[in-house]
């Protein structure tokens, strides 16, 4: 169990750089997530920590421990790939002892301790068999093998569940999180998946082009997210956006006309530590499918679209004049399409953001 | 499987000429090879009366077949190990490690490639000549290898670039040095791959003609394409000991190749990733 530092870390390849400066602290034992939409720099940071990229500057600490120039079998990390990387002319079993026979270990030392990791992850009856006859869930857990059986400090997830179908996904999630009760290691999980970052993470590091946008616990993301993009990201389906302009301010509360309501406003709770904001600024207010309610007495009227329907709630979208349609979560009796529907949001539900896309 | 269609058929058709037209020509050389003057006389296409065997003793044995088989083999089995050893390193190099000027020095391998032989033959018989080293089996092998292993670079290079990243990041994570990432994940998974490559080496050296003509002229050391020369000035009247001969020279490659040919389908990279 070892903490992990990031001080000024960037790569660039060829003169383009895919990690700008990045500092982050990830604490011993911690489950840490990173999480952001293709491309942007969230593998490439974990292989910066794995040693399988080298950084053009800054400095990667483990364990207190400079470790920015060693390779990866010195930083005692171990990594689990995305397409699992099995060595296909191998073994179960001599796959999970692979990193074992390279670290110089007997051949019946590292037999038994490949057996007693492929009996923890049930993989006892398959150890003479070749990847190419395993399953997909079957060869995610013996590259996750390959990971515990040499017991690293740090383990490095990159996308590990993303070629499984979506039922094995969920319950190779809840092994993950119960092999880090188990070993209490460091570890760090690539997803492009907030579903996956939500139910995994202790703590979340959103990354977009290189940087990073915001970090914390799943929940404080949710709630309290700095700005659009993580607002965006983290919550499925995602925080509706809305064009409006101030027209009130006080010391409790914001009075927002919304442009595409034909400028009926709503109040939304001020932020204690919210900026200045002056009546005519022009800005975004988020709500979340689930705070915007059905209300008869409500001031925004919309029309219903399209309806999913997910059997204990129902999901219908009205359209808003542009590509990004109004996601209301409803409970009870369900909407029909064409249905003229007023809804109202609480005022401690919805966040401002600027014309840039800051929480304000 | 009854109802093909049209487009299959047609397919089919024209393969069976094709087929056909290939292998009509060594059937006809191989009936040759067994018949005597008389059965030649009667016409090409008729059976002998008995298959004359003795035909392939006396090429074997008065032609020296015997001899130039023998070259052969002691030619093409170190210009394969050789190439392919040091050719799998150099791709390996450029495959994977970093190194200064990898473009230019894999163009200048390339170069290797372009040279016609007759470009360079004269210049090597006076390199060899004044290494001592004509009329020794090193004047076959070592210009064999030096022309083997651009084309083992560049045809296994693709190969390896087309191995999955991960495989090797995985070796690498798991504290394998360059060597034994080479030695443990690429080369068993390499197999087809070289399999095949070995394969165009020995027919290509086999064949090779130009090199044996020039910087050998001892029948001792002579390899089976110049042996067949000689021996076809000496029995050019003598049609069925002549196809035997050519029959002595061909067989190997049409055994290697069946042998060789299960290698070529065998995916060996199945269930390496995802």
């Amino acid at each position: 169990m070892k903490s992990i530092q990031l001080n000024r870390v960037t790569k660039s390849f060829g003169g383009h750089d895919v990690i700008r400066p990045i500092d982050l602290d990830i604490e011993a034992g911690q489950f840490t997530v990173f999480v952001g939409p293709s491309g942007c720099g969230k593998s490439t940071l974990l292989r910066l920590i794995a040693g399988l990229e080298e950084t053009t500057s800054g400095q990667i600490d483990i364990g207190g421990r400079d470790v920015t120039r060693l390779p990866p079998v010195d930083r005692d990390v171990a990594m689990v790939f995305q397409s699992y990387a099995l060595y296909p002319h191998m073994s179960v079993g001599e796959n999970i002892a692979f990193g074992l026979k390279i670290a110089g270990m007997p051949k019946a030392e590292r037999v038994a301790k490949a057996r007693e990791t492929a009996a923890t992850l049930k993989l006892e009856g398959l150890f003479d068999r070749k990847p190419k006859a395993l399953s997909g869930g079957q060869r995610q857990r013996v590259a996750i093998g390959r990971a515990i059986v040499k017991n690293p400090s740090i383990f490095l997830f990159d996308e590990p569940l993303s070629n499984l179908d979506a039922e094995l996904r969920v319950q190779m999630r809840q092994e993950l999180v119960r092999l880090h009760q188990e070993v209490k290691a460091t570890m760090i999980y690539v997803t492009h998946d907030q579903v996956e970052a939500m139910t995994m993470a202790e703590k979340i590091v959103v990354l977009r082009a290189g940087e990073i946008e915001q970090v914390g616990s799943p929940m404080e993301l949710y709630e309290n997210p700095r700005n659009m993009f993580v607002a965006g990201f983290i919550g499925s389906p995602k925080m509706n956006f809305l064009d409006g302009r101030v027209v009130a301010c006080d010391r409790q509360t914001r009075e927002i006309s919304l442009d595409a309501f034909e400028g009926r406003t709503i109040q939304v709770l001020a932020r204690e530590t919210a900026g200045p904001l002056r009546a005519g600024d022009k800005v975004k207010v988020g709500v979340r499918p689930q705070h915007l309610r059905v209300d008869p007495d409500g001031p925004l009227s919309v029309t219903t679209a399209t309806i999913e329907a997910l059997g204990n709630l129902t999901y219908l979208y009205a359209d808003m004049g542009n590509d990004q349609p109004l996601c209301v979560e409803t409970r009870g009796p369900r909407p029909r399409v064409g249905d003229a529907l007023r809804l109202s949001v609480d005022p401690a539900d919805a966040l401002i953001f600027d014309e840039i896309g800051l929480r304000i | 499987m009854s109802a093909r269609k049209p487009a299959d058929q047609l397919m089919r058709a024209v393969l069976w000429l094709f087929g056909v037209l290939t292998v009509a020509p060594f059937a006809l050389l191989v009936l040759t090879s067994l018949k005597s003057r008389e059965d030649l006389i009667a016409g090409a296409f008729v059976l002998p009366d008995r298959p004359h065997f003795e035909n392939y003793v006396s090429a074997w044995v008065d032609g020296l077949f015997g001899t130039y088989f023998l070259n052969s083999v002691i030619v093409v089995l170190p210009v394969i190990v050789i190439s392919v050893v040091l050719g799998t390193l150099c791709d390996f190099a450029f495959a994977f490690l970093k190194l200064p000027g990898k473009p230019l020095l894999f163009g200048m391998l390339l170069v290797g490639m372009m040279v016609p032989t007759e470009a360079f033959i004269i210049p090597l018989y006076y390199e060899f000549r004044w290494l001592g080293l004509i009329n020794t089996y090193w004047a076959l092998i070592l210009p064999q290898v030096g022309m083997s292993i651009p084309f083992v670079t560049l045809f296994m290079t693709s190969a390896m670039r087309q191995l999955p990243k991960d495989l090797i990041d995985a070796a690498v994570a798991d504290g394998a040095s360059p060597f034994r990432v080479l030695r443990y994940v690429v080369v068993p998974l390499l197999g087809p791959s070289a399999s095949t490559m070995s394969l165009f080496l020995f027919i290509w050296t086999w064949n090779e003609f130009m090199i044996p003509l020039i910087l050998v002229q001892d029948d001792a050391t002579r390899t089976l394409p110049i042996g067949m020369l000689f021996f076809q000035g000496k029995y050019t009247i003598d049609i069925p000991i002549l196809t035997a001969g050519a029959v002595i020279t061909l067989l190997p490659i049409v055994i290697v190749y069946f042998f060789f040919q299960r290698k070529f389908i065998q995916g060996l990279t199945a269930g390496a990733v995802k």
